[in-house]
């Protein structure tokens, strides 16, 4: 990936669109570190993708517990397979009502 | 009181009482400059009336300081208002993006799953047609 692309792809992440606002909003990934290399790009990239993965996983969990979903395999049956579809629903109305929050 | 009895300090604070020169400002000059001023002030009507200006002008910005002081003041308040605002509000499309995420992921789960179940054949015509509207009506507005 190219320095340019690197950069952009942390942008996105962080909430932010120029490297002094990165610095400002999350120093904890920019200090001490060389802005102008390719290198720190990977590096600050690679840390925050890990934080994303790590936060990712515990929504999972939660989201998990909460709905309902349940682990398929090869002993479920067709309730199962119902019971998660029941459980998109509720995520998907759980999603709706938080969009529909933030836009008021 | 004679003026050359004044001390310093009494010109400087009849200097502030009587012509409304701050003390931060006839600090500056020494006391016989003071005194000088004192007695130009009383005897000439140019001065006077060039350092009454002075001094309504000097008051007329530091009125200004003041109140740009206190719209910078409330300027700062407002912007850590809006950041903190702002803040919560990234936190909150942080999280729905993981919840999206997670959405997509569940819904290729489950599919996957159908798919699965279709393909060893385990489910009959009416379960179908179930799973299809159960699944359609998941994400009916």
């Amino acid at each position: 990936m190219k320095i340019k692309q690197l950069k952009q792809e942390v942008y996105q992440l962080t909430f932010t669109k120029t490297t002094k606002q990165l610095k400002i909003k999350k120093p904890e990934l920019t200090k001490g570190r060389d802005l102008r290399r390719k290198d720190s790009w990977i590096s600050i990239y690679s840390t925050f993708k890990l934080i994303d993965d790590f936060q990712q996983d515990q929504v999972s969990q939660a989201v998990s517990t909460k709905h309902g979903f349940k682990l398929i395999d090869k002993h479920s049956n067709f309730t199962d397979l119902l019971n998660n579809v029941n459980a998109l629903g509720s995520l998907c109305k759980t999603i709706e009502s938080k969009i529909d929050n933030l836009s008021s | 009181m004679p003026l050359e009895k004044l001390e310093i300090n009494d010109i400087a604070h009849q200097l502030k009482e009587v012509y409304g020169i701050n003390k931060n400002i006839s600090s500056s000059l020494n006391q016989q400059q003071q005194e000088e001023l004192f007695s130009l002030l009383e005897n000439n009507q140019t001065v006077l009336s060039l350092t009454q200006l002075f001094v309504a002008k000097n008051n007329e910005l530091a009125n200004n300081n003041r109140k740009y002081g206190r719209q910078r003041e409330a300027a700062k308040r407002d912007l850590r208002d809006e950041e903190e605002k702002n803040d919560e509000l990234n936190t909150q499309v942080s999280q729905l993006k993981y919840e999206l995420k997670e959405l997509r992921i569940q819904l290729v789960t489950v599919l996957n799953s159908f798919h699965g179940m279709l393909t060893k054949d385990v489910l009959n015509r009416s379960e179908i047609i179930l799973f299809v509207e159960k699944l359609r009506d998941s994400f009916k507005k």
